[in-house]
C-alpha cells in the first residue's frame, strides 16, 4: 500500500480533496506550485506526471549480494555452436528419438555444453532417467554448480565423486552417491552402513537404496536384505528385496526357493516337467513374500505353484532340474499345469530381467501367439525389458533369431522401442523385416516409431538407404517420416567430425 | 549471412516452418544455387513439374510457381534453411532465366516506383485539398483527446481505487477507440495502463503515476504551439500520428551498430518488432521499429548479435531514439563486442539525464557485464539494482553467468531491469521470444 498523500488522495478521488499536499522534493517545488488549482483532478493529475518523473529520475542502487562461489572453469572444450542448436531442435520435440544418440556422440567427442543449453537437458534428464549419465557428462563443472543451487537437479549430484562424510551430511543423492561409490570399493562397509541406519531412514529413501542394490546384490548384502527389507512395510521395498535375495549365491532365501520348487516341480528322466501341485499353503512362506488369497478368477493351488515358480531366477534352473540351457524351455511340460509354469517364469523374468536366460527364453516368449492375459505384462514390453541388460551384439541376435516368429508389427515395435544400430555383421534378418514395411504403403507404423526405426539404421549405411529409399515409386507417410529423419541424422553427425 | 532465427521469424505459421525444415535437404530438390544477391531452387512437389522457388536476400522476399497461399511458402523457408545450414552450397551458379526475370521485374518495379514517388513530389500539390484532409484527420484526433482527457478527469474525480479505474476491459476499449480516432501513440499508452492494472503487483502506485504521464501528454499537445520545434516533435511521436517532418532532415549518423537486443510482440493482429542497435563509435543507441499485421511477418534483415555497417536517421524528438535506416547496411564479420564499462550507478545517471529531457520517456537500454543474484543484477562495482524474469529466464541467466559477470542488454524502466539478450561463450543469444 502506499504512503505517499498524493497518490493516496487520487486512489480515494479528488473530489474529497481541497488542495495539493506539499512538494515531495524541493526540486519539485517551482513546477509544483505553479500548478493551477481551479480543478482538483487535473491539479492531482499533473501534480502525479511530476512524481512519476521523480520516481523514475530517482531510483537508486542497492548493495549487491554477496556473491556465491563462481562455477569453475570447464576443462573440456565447449560443443561447437551448430550442434547446440541442434540439440536445442531436439529438445524442442524435433526428431526427440534422436536424443540419446545426439548425447552419446556429443558425450563421446569430450565435449561440454554452453549454459545456454542446460536448463532445457537438465530439466529434460530430471524427466526422464535413461538420458541421465550422458547429459551430467556433458554438463560439466556448470551442471554440478548449478545442481548444488537447485534441488531439482540433485540426481546430477549422485553420479559425482563425493567426500567421505556424505552419507552422514549430504543430500539424500549425495547419499546415494556415496552408497555406489562405497558399494564399489568397499561393499562390507555399504552393507554395514546401510543396516545401522535402515531404521532411521524414510521410505521413499529406502526404496531408492533397494533400486540402487537390486541391480547387483552381493553376498554381503544379504543379512540386511533378509532381516530388514525384506520386512519392510512397504511392498516396493519388499518385493525387490526378494528379487534381489533370490540372486545371491548361497543365499539361505534362495536356498528356500529352490527347495520349494523341487518339492513341487520334477523333471521325469530327463524328458518332461511334472508337476505336484502344493495342497496347503504353508504359513512360512508368506515371510518370504508369498500370498496366500489368490487373485480373482485363479485358483488356490496354480497361484501359489507360479509365486513358488516365480522366487528362482531363471539361470538357476539348469542347475537345479540337471538341463541344458537349451532344453530347459522346450522340454514337454505337465499339460495341467503348463501355463502356470510358465507365469511363473515370466515372473521371475521380470523380477530379474539380468538372469532371465533371454537367448532361450524369449524364443519361446516370441513363439507363443496368444499371449496371457493373466501375465501382468504384455509381450512386448517384456521382451524388451529381457534385452534392456544385454550386449547391443547380443540384443540384435536374438531380435534376428525371433523377427520372423513374432508378429512384424511387434517386431518393428520392439526395434523401434531397442533404437539403436545393430554392430556391424547383425541385425540382418530384423532389418529385413524394416525393409518389407518400408516397401508395403499399408504397413501399421506410426510416425514416432518410424522416427525411432531410422535410429536402426547404422550411420555409415544412411547414405545407401537413402538413396534405396528414393527408388521406392511413392513413400508412405510412415516412410517419408523415416527418410527425414535419417536426413536429420546425417546432418546430425556431421556436426561430430570423430564419427563415422 | 541467414540464420535460422530469422528464417523462423518469417514462417507464417507453425505448420509451414515445420513444413518448410523437412524441405531442406537436397532429396527435395533438383537443381539449387545462388549468388549474391539471391538464390533459387527446383522444388520436387506433387505436380509433375518442379515448383520454381526464388528468395532475394536483401529482404528475404520470395517467389515460388507453387499453388500455396500461405507467404513465404513451405519452398521459400525451405530453400533459405537449407542455404542457412549450406552457405557454400549457393554461392555459385548461372541465374536460369527463370530467376534473372524475376530480379529484373522487381528492379523495373521498384524503379517505377522511385519513378512514381518523384513525380508526385513534382506534381504540383492541391493544397486545398491536402489542407482539407489534414483538417478532416486534427479534427478526429482532437476528437478523441478530448474524450480521452474527460475520462482520466472523471475516474481521478472518482478515486483510482474504484471499481471502473481497474477494469483491465475499459482501458482496452479506451485503446480502441483512440485507434478510431488515428492516435496510436495514445492507444499504446492505455494498453500499457490496461496491463498494469492486470498484471503490475504495485498498481496502486502505478496506476495514478502513469495517468499522471498521460495527462501531462494530453495537457503538452492542447499547449502545443508555445513549445519549440523538438517538443513539438516529441509530442507527434508520443501521439502517434504521420511525421510531417522531411526526411532528409533527420540528423543521419553512420556507424558500425551492434544489434543488442530484440522483442517481437503481437497485440490485437499488430507485430511490434522492436531492435536496440548500439553504435560502437558514436555511443549513442538506436531504436528500430518494425510492423506487420497479422497474417504477414516481419523479416530482419540483421539478425541479433550482429554488427552492421550502416547510416541511421534519427526521429527528432527530446531524447532521440527512435531510428529509420538510410539503405539496406551491410553486415560486418564480427564477434561480440567487448562492453563499454558502464555501471549500474552510470545507467541511472543516463535514465535520469533522459527523463529530464523527456519526460515522457519509459525505457532506457543497457549493454554493461552483470550477473544474477537472487532478485537483483549486480555489476562490477558491487551495486545492484532489482530485475524481474520468469523461473525458466531466472535460471537460464544462472547457467549462462555460473556466478560471474557476463554482458548482458537489457531495458531500464526506472523500475526493474528487464534482460533482451546476453553473451554465452561468445555467441549473443535472445532471452525473450523472437517470434510473436
Amino acid at each position: 500500500m502506499t504512503t505517499d498523500p498524493l497518490i493516496a488522495a487520487t486512489l480515494l478521488g479528488t473530489s474529497r480533496m481541497s488542495a495539493l499536499p506539499p512538494a515531495p522534493d524541493a526540486a519539485l517545488e517551482p513546477a509544483w506550485n505553479a500548478i493551477p488549482l481551479e480543478n482538483p483532478a487535473a491539479a492531482a493529475l499533473q501534480a502525479l506526471g511530476l512524481l512519476r518523473a521523480l520516481r523514475r529520475a530517482g531510483a537508486s542502487t542497492h548493495e549487491a549480494p554477496a556473491a556465491g562461489d563462481e562455477c569453475p572453469a570447464e576443462e573440456l572444450p565447449l560443443l561447437a555452436p551448430p550442434a547446440v542448436d541442434a540439440l536445442l531442435r531436439l529438445l524442442r520435440g524435433e526428431f526427440p528419438e534422436i536424443l540419446p544418440e545426439w548425447l552419446r556422440l556429443a558425450s563421446a567427442a569430450s565435449c561440454v555444453l554452453p549454459g545456454r543449453a542446460l536448463p532445457e537437458l537438465l530439466q529434460a534428464a530430471t524427466r526422464n532417467q535413461s538420458i541421465r549419465p550422458a547429459s551430467s557428462r556433458l554438463a560439466g563443472q556448470r551442471g554440478l554448480w548449478i545442481a548444488r543451487r537447485h534441488a531439482e537437479f540433485a540426481w546430477l549430484l549422485e553420479e559425482a565423486v563425493v567426500a567421505e562424510d556424505a552419507w552422514e551430511t549430504g543430500q539424500p543423492a549425495e547419499r546415494l552417491a556415496w552408497l555406489r561409490q562405497t558399494r564399489a570399493v568397499n561393499p562390507e562397509l555399504a552393507a554395514e552402513t546401510i543396516a545401522k541406519d535402515w531404521a532411521k531412514e524414510e521410505g521413499n529413501f529406502r526404496e531408492a537404496i533397494l533400486r540402487l542394490v537390486a541391480a547387483g546384490p552381493l553376498a554381503c548384502d544379504e543379512a540386511w536384505l533378509e532381516g530388514l527389507a525384506l520386512k519392510d512395510r512397504r511392498q516396493a521395498v519388499r518385493d525387490p528385496a526378494a528379487a534381489a535375495l533370490a540372486v545371491i549365491e548361497g543365499s539361505a532365501f534362495r536356498q528356500r526357493a529352490i527347495e520349494r520348487l523341487w518339492t513341487f516341480v520334477r523333471v521325469e528322466r530327463g524328458a518332461s516337467f511334472v508337476v505336484t501341485p502344493p495342497a496347503a499353503f504353508d504359513a512360512a512362506w508368506a515371510a518370504d513374500g508369498l500370498k496366500e488369497k489368490p487373485p480373482q478368477g485363479t485358483g488356490e493351488k496354480a497361484w501359489w505353484l507360479r509365486q513358488i515358480v516365480a522366487l528362482v531366477p531363471l539361470d538357476a534352473l539348469p542347475g537345479i532340474f540337471g538341463l541344458t540351457e537349451d532344453k530347459l524351455f522346450t522340454l514337454p511340460r505337465d499339460p495341467d499345469w503348463k501355463d502356470d509354469l510358465e507365469l511363473g517364469w515370466i515372473d521371475a523374468a521380470r523380477a530379474n530381467p539380468a538372469h532371465a536366460l533371454a537367448a532361450h527364453f524369449i524364443p519361446l516368449l516370441a513363439k507363443r501367439s496368444l499371449w496371457p492375459l493373466t501375465a501382468g505384462i504384455a509381450q512386448g514390453p517384456l521382451l524388451l525389458l529381457l534385452l534392456a541388460p544385454l550386449a547391443p551384439a547380443a540384443r540384435f541376435a536374438i531380435l534376428d533369431s525371433v523377427a520372423r516368429d513374432l508378429q512384424p508389427y511387434i517386431a518393428l515395435d520392439l526395434l523401434a522401442s531397442v533404437a539403436e544400430a545393430p554392430p556391424a555383421g547383425s541385425g540382418r534378418a530384423v532389418l529385413a523385416v524394416l525393409d518389407e514395411a518400408l516397401a508395403n504403403p499399408l504397413a501399421p507404423i506410426t510416425r514416432p516409431q518410424a522416427r525411432a526405426l531410422a535410429l536402426c539404421v547404422p550411420a555409415d549405411a544412411i547414405q545407401q538407404r537413402l538413396e534405396a529409399l528414393s527408388q521406392l515409386p511413392k513413400l508412405s507417410t510412415a516412410a517419408e517420416e523415416f527418410a527425414t529423419t535419417l536426413e536429420f541424422r546425417r546432418s546430425l553427425l556431421s556436426n561430430f567430425a570423430s564419427s563415422p | 549471412m541467414l540464420t535460422p532465427d530469422q528464417i523462423t521469424a518469417i514462417a507464417p505459421d507453425a505448420a509451414s516452418l515445420k513444413a518448410g525444415r523437412d524441405l531442406a535437404t537436397p532429396r527435395k530438390w533438383q537443381v539449387t544455387g545462388g549468388d549474391a544477391e539471391v538464390i533459387w531452387g527446383l522444388a520436387m512437389g506433387s505436380g509433375k513439374e518442379p515448383y520454381q522457388t526464388r528468395v532475394a536476400l536483401a529482404d528475404l522476399a520470395t517467389k515460388c510457381s507453387c499453388p500455396s497461399r500461405k507467404f513465404p511458402c513451405k519452398h521459400g523457408l525451405g530453400l533459405m534453411f537449407m542455404a542457412a545450414g549450406n552457405p557454400a552450397g549457393f554461392e555459385t551458379g548461372e541465374r536460369p532465366p527463370w530467376v534473372s526475370e524475376w530480379i529484373d521485374a522487381r528492379a523495373a518495379r521498384e524503379e517505377k516506383s522511385v519513378a512514381g514517388a518523384e513525380e508526385k513530389a513534382a506534381k504540383p500539390v492541391d493544397e486545398k485539398a491536402a489542407e482539407k484532409r489534414r483538417a478532416k484527420r486534427e479534427g478526429r484526433v482532437e476528437e478523441g483527446i478530448a474524450l480521452l482527457q474527460q475520462a482520466v478527469l472523471d475516474l481521478t474525480r472518482e478515486g483510482l481505487a474504484s471499481a471502473s479505474a481497474r477494469d483491465a476491459a475499459a482501458w482496452e476499449n479506451l485503446a480502441r477507440r483512440m485507434v478510431d480516432a488515428q492516435a496510436p501513440g495514445l492507444a499504446g499508452a492505455l494498453r500499457h495502463l490496461s496491463d498494469t492494472v492486470l498484471r503490475d503487483a504495485a498498481v496502486d502506485d502505478e496506476l495514478p503515476l502513469e495517468l499522471g504521464r498521460l495527462y501531462l501528454l494530453l495537457q503538452a499537445h492542447a499547449r502545443r504551439d508555445t513549445f519549440d520545434e523538438a517538443t513539438r516533435a516529441e509530442l507527434q511521436a508520443q501521439l502517434g500520428g504521420r511525421s510531417t517532418e522531411d526526411e532528409s532532415m533527420r540528423e543521419a549518423v553512420e556507424d558500425d551498430w551492434f544489434v543488442a537486443g530484440r522483442r517481437v510482440e503481437e497485440r490485437d493482429r499488430l507485430i511490434t518488432s522492436g531492435t536496440w542497435l548500439y553504435g560502437k563509435r558514436s555511443r549513442r543507441w538506436a531504436r528500430l521499429l518494425r510492423f506487420a499485421a497479422v497474417p504477414q511477418t516481419i523479416a530482419e534483415p540483421w539478425p541479433l548479435g550482429a554488427t552492421v555497417k550502416a547510416t541511421l536517421r534519427f526521429q527528432a524528438g527530446l531524447y532521440p531514439l527512435r531510428v529509420m535506416p538510410d539503405g539496406e547496411g551491410f553486415p560486418l564479420m564480427a564477434a561480440v563486442p567487448a562492453c563499454d564499462e558502464e555501471t549500474l550507478e552510470g545507467l541511472l545517471d543516463r535514465y535520469a539525464a533522459a527523463l529530464a529531457a523527456n519526460p515522457f520517456l519509459r525505457a532506457l537500454p543497457f549493454l554493461m557485464r552483470l550477473r544474477p543474484g537472487g532478485a537483483f543484477l549486480c555489476d562490477a562495482a558491487g551495486r545492484a539494482l532489482p530485475w524481474t524474469a520468469s523461473a525458466d529466464l531466472a535460471l537460464k541467466m544462472e547457467c549462462i553467468s555460473g556466478g560471474g559477470l557476463v554482458p548482458v542488454c537489457g531495458e531500464w524502466d526506472g523500475r526493474t531491469l528487464r534482460p533482451l539478450a546476453m553473451e554465452d561463450s561468445g555467441v549473443w543469444i535472445p532471452l525473450v521470444p523472437q517470434q510473436p
